[in-house]
């Protein structure tokens, strides 16, 4: 169905960055705030109308379209500007307007008082445009474009407090790593373009390519699938190029939630499970997602162990559950992977904004080991707080435990055994590391500094009202998506709605059955790892007051370094391939091409040209005479041309 | 011989005309302050092109073959009267802060818009002269219009002698035509030389020919016959400037396109050599020249000499592609150069100054949203995506590689890498430089009004190219037919 109104999903925060760009700096930062606000409702609004609509047509034909206008013929190649929603887009649509509307109203009270207001403003909503883009485009190219946009609009958040050297800094690793992984990106989608241009087919859109892909020869399938996770590996901070994540945290907190835990950082899942028509196909490109993703959940977990700063915790988090969503579509569950990114859209955010409460709250302190005791000072906080780390944890009943276990039971399911053990094991690092980071917060004695201390307060309503929306999500959010042997227990056929809704868009692998009691088993299972990790976290961070943490840390001093400097990775990088780079761009390309070579030919024609035009310049010398000479010399020669020839 | 006297044939022209008399009336009987007459004058042009717009896809010949109302005609109309539109927007205010009593600064700009609707539309060689000097004798005292200022008399009297002199050579050209072949019909010369043989061994008619392309050029500022450009330019007020290089120069590109390129078909080979010849000096030459300016308005006339050379090189290839990438040129063209005359109308102050490279120095303080479309329009200029002017280099470099003029395109994207320096340089200064104190005066309404749509028609040209292209094809299918 082709339905006209899909661009204004697109127009609005679009318009919301160019008046807030343009003039926002005039209008005070009153009427910046509604705008950009207003336009990511207005968003939000049509996306559940056509969420709506979407629904009352048949669950097969759930398609609709918009194409806006023919972006690029250029005879061999025809890429429309074209739109298109079917279910899998719709949940990324709701997901990324929804979570991303509520972060906007948190950041009115969250930015408030900055110099630059308008200005982050302008920028997030041009994030969330090239998000909606992403989301929206009907093929690849298109969808390109909202990749690299925001990339560009992470950049420019991380970097927002330019002035600082660390936030300038991160936000030049975050650009730089993902040029890498982008440029894998691009060389699978030329791969993919020149392939179907051989059989024919001059299009890249997603149902034309879906339809025609078996004509390509799997290996190419296959090289394809790989080059483009290397770009999703850059955008989703996946082994070995997450390392731009953690110190994107150097943007202001709303960013970390939005752009940095809830939607772009899940561009490369939604990526993966958009081209699952190529996957499906590809199993050993499947194959390496799944093994990327279930080393990056594990390696993440342990280095959240033991960070102190409490943005870095979630970033490390974050990260870690990238990873689990990457095993979902690794294994070929889709669905499962979506239904993750989505739970964990809600309870992430909710923790990135709950962590910049408290900060809030703290004038600006982050780390942990200086917080403690806040639980009765900021209650709203803390509860919010606790019912995201509770989903997290996959405690039953609450929306990260159906998403989380569905991915481990299609990874067991699928005969992945080894990658559900690092999944299993990372389900205990995690209640660990989100508990001992309550604990550490809002629990046991309080060790603020005694500035902070007379200050701490509880946040204001723009900002406690979205987290208590996100918490009421992260908590019931999961109802959408009960396992059937949950369902089957209340005598509820269908639980599993999600996966039901988007099945259509999915080309399914085959299926593997598994026997009813191996799958409570491994529930159970992940219900005692949940449990666990909470336990030990209160035995080591309020039984004992932190004890056992300083004994561990003292009597295995080389895991523990290993695990605060972050297996030293930003260092290995750092000596081989940083250094080389900037020693030859340096002593070669710098001094030698750039300078010699390149400075030279632009400035020796530069120069030859303002030679010719002061000599040229002196033929006009204004008098009259010179002018008919000048003429009569044309005539001649013309003339002389069509004469003498 | 039965006289077909069919008005339809010329409703665009008659609308021109009676708001020519309209306006006229109003200035007889208005104060000294004359933006009323500038109004009626708008809504008279904004009439002719809703006019144009609806009698797209008419095809009619009348009074005995003298103007043919055509697609071709009826795009060129648009440009030229869109340029029109733009140019009273800007002057509203500007014309009544310049000379007391100026309301002859409508009536002139209206009959020679008049002009250029007769020289485009024409078909027969006698209404393209009389078009053409209506259109010139018209655009001389607009040139001249600040009586007080010496540049502008200097720009002025050298324009009208030289122009003088440019259609002496045209009514030459036509007249050794006319010897040889008995008529100034373009429908029968193109009859005649479609079945006569050896036309292009013969002298007289080689002359001939030569010399109507002589006459063209000058109009249309090619290198050498420019030298007129620089100092009508400068001297000129600054929407009259705009107007020149957008209007004037669209409606003898009309001509050309239609009497050089498809009535003269059969001397193809020499025309097409000797535009290679004059569009590559052209191109060079403008450029380079532009460089080394410190006036605006004189480096833009220099701009405009090069940008004729770019419309040659889609002419050139004489297919009908090529044609049509030079009507789309023409139309990009007009869109970026009146938009941004309007803004250097806002910035040149009463006695004449104000258009120095200095005088841009630091706008984008004071003026952020106009210095960031004056920076579109250098962009557009300059050949940049996503602005009008990229595709429309785009279009005539293609059509020339089609046709095998390979070296011409490079040729001419080398050149337009040198006019970068000179529109980068407006925008270095808008932004980079500190500004030296400037009076700041709001931005008039008409100038606002007349800078947006320009800006509209920039990125419209530039984003969604191919539905006006696919007008510019119509238009010269209808000419081929």
């Amino acid at each position: 169905m082709e339905l006209n109104i899909v661009r204004y999903i697109l127009i609005f925060p679009l318009l919301g960055f160019l008046v807030n760009g343009l003039v926002g700096k005039r209008l005070g930062n009153k009427a910046v705030g509604w705008i950009a606000n207003s336009a990511v409702f207005i968003s939000f609004a049509l996306v559940v109308y056509i969420f709506i609509q979407l629904l009352s047509m048949a669950p097969g034909s759930r398609l609709i379209t918009d194409t806006v206008y023919t972006w690029i013929n250029s005879g061999s190649l025809t890429i429309d500007f074209k739109l298109m929603i079917d279910p899998l887009t719709i949940v990324m649509l709701l997901v990324v307007t929804g979570v991303g509307f509520l972060i906007h109203i948190y950041s009115i009270g969250y930015m408030h008082g900055d110099r630059s207001y308008s200005r982050f403003f302008a920028y997030l909503n041009l994030f969330m445009f090239s998000m909606l883009l992403l989301v929206l485009s009907s093929n690849i190219v298109l969808m390109f474009v909202g990749w690299e946009g925001v990339g560009l609009c992470s950049y420019l958040l991380i970097g927002f407090w330019y002035e600082k050297d660390s936030a300038a800094n991160a936000g030049k690793k975050a650009f730089i790593t993902n040029r890498v992984g982008d440029y894998g990106f691009l060389l699978g989608l030329f791969l993919l373009a020149s392939a179907f241009a051989s059989k024919g087919i001059l299009t890249l859109d997603f149902t034309t390519m879906a339809a025609h892909i078996s004509l390509i020869s799997p290996q190419i399938l296959t090289i394809v699938g790989i080059l483009l996770f290397v770009g999703a590996t850059g955008k989703s901070a996946q082994l070995p190029l997450y390392v731009w994540l953690p110190d994107a945290m150097e943007g202001p907190t709303p960013v970390s939630a939005l752009i940095h835990a809830a939607t772009m950082v899940t561009a490369g899942v939604y990526m993966i499970a958009r081209m699952n028509f190529l996957y499906v196909l590809a199993p050993e490109a499947l194959e390496v997602v799944a093994i990327v993703g279930g080393l990056t959940a594990l390696y993440a977990a342990t280095i959240g162990l033991v960070q102190n700063d409490i943005k870095r915790v979630l970033a490390y988090s974050t990260i870690s559950q990238l990873g689990y969503m990457f095993v979902g579509v690794g294994v070929g569950a889709f669905s499962a992977g979506i239904f993750h990114l989505m739970t964990h859209a809600f309870f992430k955010a909710l923790l990135f904004l709950g962590a910049g409460s408290v900060i809030h709250a703290l004038s600006g302190e982050q780390d942990m080991r200086k917080m403690g005791g806040l639980k009765n000072k900021i209650p709203v906080t803390h509860a919010v707080f606790l019912a995201a780390a509770l989903a997290i944890s996959g405690i039953p009943g609450l929306s990260g435990f159906f998403s989380k276990d569905s991915i481990l039971a299609a990874a067991y399911a699928s005969g992945h055994t080894v990658i559900w053990l690092l999944g299993f094991i990372t389900a205990l690092l995690t209640a660990f590391y989100i508990f001992r980071l309550i604990y550490m917060t809002f629990y046991g004695e309080s060790r603020l500094d005694k500035h902070a201390a007379e200050h701490v307060h509880e946040s204001p309503k723009v900002m406690t009202v979205p987290l208590i929306i996100l918490a009421v999500l992260s908590v019931i959010g999961g109802y959408i998506g009960v396992p059937q042997l949950l369902g089957n227990l209340v005598g509820w056929h269908n639980s599993d709605i999600f996966v039901n809704f988007l099945a259509p868009v999915f080309r399914t692998m085959p299926k593997h059955e598994m026997p009813v009691s191996t799958e409570s088993w491994l529930m159970i299972g992940s219900i005692a790892m949940a449990i666990l990790g909470v336990f030990f976290a209160w035995y080591v961070y309020i039984k004992s007051k932190m004890r056992p943490a300083e004994h561990a840390a003292e009597s295995l001093p080389g895991v523990y370094r290993l695990l605060l400097n972050k297996y030293y990775v930003d260092e290995v990088y750092n000596a081989i391939i940083i250094k080389p780079l900037l020693w030859m761009s340096e002593n070669f390309l710098w001094k030698i091409f750039d300078v010699r070579v390149v400075d030279g030919t632009v400035n020796g024609s530069a120069q030859v040209t303002q030679w010719a035009s002061t000599k040229l310049r002196k033929i006009q010398t204004g008098d009259f005479q010179v002018y008919v000479m000048l003429f009569l010399i044309g005539v001649i020669s013309v003339l002389a041309y069509f004469v003498l020839r | 011989m039965h006289f077909d006297l069919n008005y339809s044939a010329i409703l665009p022209q008659i609308i021109i005309g009676v708001t020519l008399f309209i306006s006229a009336t109003i200035d007889a009987f208005s104060s000294a302050r004359k933006w009323p007459v500038g109004i009626i004058t708008l809504f008279g042009i904004g009439a002719g092109i809703s006019s144009a717009v609806y009698l797209w896809g008419s095809n009619i010949v009348s009074f005995s073959q003298m103007v043919s109302l055509d697609e071709f005609s009826l795009l060129l109309f648009i440009t030229v009267m869109i340029a029109g539109f733009i140019t009273v927007l800007v002057s509203l205010k500007y014309v009544d802060d310049m000379e007391p009593d100026g309301g002859h600064f409508y009536l002139l700009l209206l009959s020679s818009l008049l002009g250029m609707m007769f020289l485009v539309s024409a078909t027969n060689l006698i209404v393209i002269v009389l078009g053409l000097e209506l259109m010139s004798l018209s655009i001389y005292p607009l040139v001249g219009f600040t009586r007080d200022r010496q540049i502008s008399l200097e720009g002025a009297m050298k324009y009208l002698i030289l122009g003088a002199i440019a259609t002496a050579f045209l009514l030459y050209g036509i007249a050794l035509i006319y010897s040889v072949l008995g008529t100034t019909n373009l429908y029968t010369i193109a009859r005649i030389l479609s079945t006569a043989q050896h036309m292009t061994g013969n002298l007289v008619m080689m002359a001939g020919v030569a010399f109507i392309l002589i006459g063209f050029s000058f109009k249309v500022a090619l290198v050498p016959f420019h030298a007129w450009t620089p100092d009508a330019y400068q001297g000129a007020p600054a929407p009259i400037t705009g107007f020149m290089a957008a209007a004037v120069k669209a409606a003898s590109f009309g001509a050309i396109i239609k009497v050089v390129i498809i009535v003269l078909q059969s001397f193809h080979v020499p025309v097409a050599e000797a535009l290679w010849w004059l569009s590559a000096v052209t191109m060079f030459t403008g450029n380079i020249i532009a460089v080394m300016q410190k006036n605006v308005k004189r480096m833009l006339a220099y701009s405009s000499i090069a940008h004729a050379g770019y419309v040659v090189v889609g002419l050139v290839s004489g297919t009908a592609f090529g044609m049509s990438s030079a009507v789309f040129y023409l139309l990009s063209y007009t869109f970026t150069i009146t938009g941004s005359f309007a803004i250097i109308t806002y910035l040149e102050k009463n006695d004449g100054t104000g258009s120095e490279l200095s005088d841009f120095s630091g706008l984008a303080k004071e003026h952020p949203i106009l210095s960031l479309i004056m920076a579109v329009f250098m962009l557009s200029l300059a050949g940049i995506p996503p602005t009008a002017g990229f595709m429309a280099k785009l279009y005539v470099f293609s059509a020339a590689i089609k046709s095998g003029y390979i070296g011409l395109a490079i040729f001419g994207i080398l050149t337009s890498v040198i006019s970068l320096y000179y529109y980068l340089r407006i925008v270095y200064a808008m932004y980079f430089e500190e500004s030296e104190g400037r009076t700041d005066t709001p931005v008039p309404a008409g100038i606002a009004a007349g800078v947006f749509i320009a800006l509209w028609g920039v990125i419209q040209l530039g984003i969604l190219p191919s539905d006006i292209m696919n007008f510019a094809m119509q238009s010269i299918q209808s000419l081929i037919h």
